[in-house]
């Protein structure tokens, strides 16, 4: 069953590229017909949703679909074009052709004024294509395909309004930070082909590693993470990637693309349960990044920054998940994250859409202008605040669960990860009341009169919030009944790093502090926000001072990087601009011309334009040819 | 034996023509002679080709070659207006000397190869015995066959090459109005 | 009694090939050194119909009459330069066709 489904289910989001992207550009009188541009885009979406739903609910057993011909084949390398469903990789595809699917919807609202918009659906679709091969790849160089696929996927998008600058810099910057990253996926690769003999996932399973290769590659891959999943140190592209459309960020750079670093390590589980050292190395990263995403969340005055720097903290959530060795709450967590920072996505994009301005000091009291995306925004705050019974509440207190789990087997370092993802679980709460109070609550202060948007923009917006509240309840921590998707689904394909299990006070006590930090963020946030009328920000630039221009500032990590990397590139450019040119580039050339130029003279001696001293030339030449067959 | 007397007799009277007419083609300094010289070689050659067995190659060496190729040397030597006072000497010291090595090393050389070729075993029937030809050698039925079939394409190529060679001369010659 | 000539033959077509090759090396004047080559294209031919006697086999025959229709066309392509040079310099001696000297 699964195997008929998954070719067709893969083929939808490639046709509709192919289709859009090419009648578009060779009939101009398409490009017009938007409705049915978007409308082509989502339907072939939403029915590679219903395929994989009906996959999902008719699934037993891995199975695998492969096409009958190999892409390379060249003995004994051999790599087949074959698919593989597995829980984990048709878990992925649900939550990419579902989520997906929404966001094409609101995409035909949001995009209704723009003139390109055959351009953007077709980079969409193809998007959701790439995507789905690389979570569904059976073979690292099939998964490879996809993973550069949603890199070029992500560049054009983010560079969709190219024609500003800005914006195609920070095209380039994501682009360019990938590849840093890529760079450590080939490498892991090729030293596991090189180990191995094959590329295989399911084989790679098998083999017997060394802790050096598992040690070495896990760092290669988690390299590779950093770059397509935003962690330290090169997060950097992510917020500069907010200059794309708004849905695009939604579903590229916050539910989907980024979580495609989670998904390859939670597939190369077996890799790095053989190395904890790995995972702590992981650990120290992502929380890292995470207090870090948090931080500079807290002062950002662009409501798509914040949500952006949400996106790096909360990716830091999934990877310190990952560092627990607990792979399927960090799956837990992608999954929950797509629904609410979708939502929270979505709908600053409506915000947005009917303020004109991303500034949140431009915006307020949209709550009562705009009440379905106002209601529906803050029930993405609350969940993400991690507030019970809503659904970011679930996975994060599951992950905070196995990183206190870690701790107790004796790994110290791990309680220090704990606190401070209990911190910055405290700050997510804080910032993100931040934001609904100073842009929803309140007076309007920007300019014309916002509007509630169309309904194919609030309908998403709906069901998204819909699924904020609902998703967590399938990972239900242990004291109150069974975690469905860990126990029962995700085990099938994931293999955890074995930790004891906590007692019941223990979880109890987790359960609260998770509960209470929520509140408590929250709190502050009304006390600071709400209650004070955006008060807040004086309290802390009087408080924090300076510390706090720098957060605004982004940490200054972009000038860091343009002192470290980029200005010692240029002394090097014109290293060889000066010196290698003008003396190896041209000088060592001018010589050897030189001397050719030379032989050339007297070479030319010899050609003195007499027929019969050519004539001579060239029987002497046939006598050297014949002697040399003679005797070869 | 009469046959065989003769075979030989014919042979080396046809090879002497050649030889001479080919002696004579390249020393005599009226143009005209050389040419007709040479038409000699080739009346000898056309003799060998038949003794050969070579019937139909035979003739068309008569027919194209004296005929026709010869004939054209003929009219251009006329058409130039080139007499003997035109020609000049064979050269004398280094270019004469330096020449005729290289011609003996082309000689010696090329001896060699043919040695080194009819060292290779030789097949079961030998050249050039005074018995009846196999049946139809080289007339024009099995050579017809053999360009008709294997040879069919190279064949036409050779047509399209000949075309060429008409447009080529003509576009040559031609005289272009002065501008 | 069987009479080995093809050795007889070699020679003889060898000889034509090395008169050829003298006068095209000695003669000072276009068309005749043109004329020379004619006749080591024929001693060529000679040789292909020899051994396709000996390996009693027409190729060499149907080799020999490709060569002989080159041979027209490459007499009538080198005529027309020799009439082409003629008309430019009013003269076919190489000493003066140097047009080509550097």
């Amino acid at each position: 069953m699964v195997e008929q489904i998954l070719p067709l289910a893969l083929a939808l989001p490639l046709l509709g590229a192919t289709t859009i992207g090419l009648g578009g550009l060779w009939l101009p009188i398409l490009r017009k017909q938007k409705y049915l541009i978007g409308g082509i885009a989502s339907m072939l979406v939403f029915g590679a949703f219903f395929l994989f739903l009906a996959a999902f609910l008719s699934y037993k057993e891995p199975s695998y679909f492969a096409f009958a011909w190999d892409w390379i084949a060249l003995d004994p390398l051999r790599i087949p074009l074959r698919y593989q469903v597995d829980t984990l990789s048709l878990w992925m595809s649900l939550i990419i052709t579902g989520i997906g699917a929404l966001i094409h919807l609101y995409s035909i609202g949001y995009m209704a004024e723009e003139e390109g918009s055959w351009r953007y659906f077709a980079f969409l679709n193809l998007f959701i294509f790439a995507m789905l091969t690389l979570v569904l790849a059976d073979s690292l160089p099939l998964l490879f395909l996809g993973w550069e696929g949603v890199g070029a996927c992500s560049y054009f998008l983010i560079g969709y309004w190219f024609g500003e600058e800005a914006n195609a810099r920070a095209a380039q910057k994501a682009f360019i930070m990938n590849r840093i990253g890529d760079v450590g996926l080939l490498a892991g690769m090729i030293w596991l082909y090189a180990e191995t003999g094959t590329f295989d996932i399911e084989r790679l399973k098998d083999y017997m590693y060394g802790g050096e290769v598992a040690m070495g590659v896990g760092l290669l891959f988690f390299l590779a993470a950093t770059g397509k999943s935003a962690q330290l140190p090169l997060y950097t592209w992510l917020p500069d990637a907010m200059a794309g459309p708004t849905p695009v960020s939604a579903l590229i750079h916050a539910a989907t693309m980024v979580t495609a670093g989670v998904y390859l390590m939670a597939r190369m589980d077996f890799l790095y349960n053989l190395t904890p050292e790995t995972l702590s190395i992981v650990g120290a990263i992502a929380i890292t990044t995470a207090l870090l995403g948090g931080l500079v969340a807290l002062a950002q005055q662009d409501i798509k920054k914040v949500l952006a720097y949400s996106t790096v903290s909360q990716l830091g959530f999934m990877f310190a998940a990952v560092s627990a060795g607990a792979y399927t709450a960090a799956i837990f967590h992608v999954f929950t994250h797509a629904f609410f920072k979708a939502l929270l996505f979505l709908g600053s994009g409506s915000l947005i859409h009917a303020t004109g301005t991303q500034d949140i000091r431009k915006m307020g009291g949209l709550r009562k202008k705009m009440p379905i995306t106002g209601w529906t925004f803050w029930i993405g705050t609350v969940a993400i605040a991690g507030i019970p019974p809503l659904a970011g509440f679930f996975s994060k207190d599951e992950i905070s669960a196995a990183v206190y789990t870690r701790g107790t087997t004796g790994e110290a370092t791990f309680y220090v990860y704990w606190l401070t993802l209990v911190g910055v679980a405290f700050l997510t709460a804080l910032y993100m009341g931040r934001l609904a109070w100073v842009a929803l609550e309140g007076e309007y202060r920007g300019e014309g009169t916002p509007h509630e948007s169309p309904p194919e923009m609030t309908i998403p917006l709906g069901v998204l919030a819909v699924g904020s509240i609902a998703a967590g309840w399938i990972g239900l921590p242990p004291l109150l009944g069974e975690s469905w998707i860990r126990e029962h689904w995700l085990s099938q394909s994931i293999k955890e790093l074995s930790v004891p299990s906590l007692s019941h006070g223990t979880e109890l006590f987790l359960l609260c502090i998770s509960t209470i930090v929520g509140l408590v963020g929250l709190g502050v946030a009304w006390l600071l926000y709400g209650r004070k009328k955006a008060a807040g920000d004086t309290f802390f630039s009087k408080h924090l001072g300076r510390f706090y221009t720098l957060l605004s500032q982004q940490l200054q990590v972009d000038m860091l990087y343009e002192r470290a990397f980029v200005q010692p590139y240029y002394i090097l450019a014109d290293l060889a601009k000066d010196v290698i040119g003008p003396w190896i580039g041209r000088g060592i050339p001018a010589l050897v011309a030189q001397m050719l130029s030379r032989l050339g003279e007297i070479l030319s001696r010899l050609q003195v334009g007499y027929t019969p001293l050519y004539l001579s030339y060239m029987i002497a030449g046939g006598l050297l040819l014949l002697l040399w067959v003679l005797t070869g | 034996m009469f046959v065989v007397v003769l075979t030989i007799v014919s042979l080396s009277v046809c090879g002497a023509l050649a030889l001479i007419g080919g002696a004579l083609a390249v020393t005599l300094r009226d143009p005209i002679y050389a040419v007709l010289a040479l038409v000699k070689a080739m009346l000898g050659l056309a003799g060998i080709y038949f003794l050969l067995g070579a019937e139909y190659v035979g003739a068309i060496q008569v027919i194209v070659y004296a005929g026709a190729i010869l004939v054209t040397f003929l009219f251009v030597v006329m058409l130039v207006n080139l007499s003997p006072e035109d020609i000049p000497p064979f050269p004398r010291g280094i270019a004469l000397y330096g020449n005729l090595i290289l011609a003996v090393a082309w000689l010696l050389l090329l001896s060699t190869a043919l040695s080194a070729i009819l060292e290779i075993p030789a097949p079961e029937q030998v050249l050039l015995h005074v018995e009846p030809l196999p049946y139809l050698y080289g007339t024009l039925p099995p050579l017809g066959k053999a360009l008709f079939t294997a040879y069919a394409f190279p064949f036409e190529l050779l047509s399209v090459t000949l075309l060429i060679g008409i447009v080529g001369a003509s576009l040559l010659v031609q005289k272009r109005p002065s501008s | 009694m069987k009479v080995e000539l093809l050795y007889a033959v070699l020679t003889l077509s060898g000889g034509l090939f090395s008169l050829g090759l003298l006068g095209l090396l000695l003669r000072r004047n276009l068309l005749l050194a043109f004329l020379a080559i004619e006749l080591m294209l024929n001693a060529a031919n000679l040789n292909f119909l020899a051994f396709s006697r000996y390996h009693n086999e027409p190729t060499g025959a149907i080799f020999v009459l490709f060569g002989i229709c080159l041979a027209a066309v490459e007499a009538v392509i080198g005529l027309g330069l020799v009439v082409r040079l003629f008309r430019a310099h009013e003269d076919l001696g190489f000493t003066k066709l140097t047009a080509l000297r550097w």
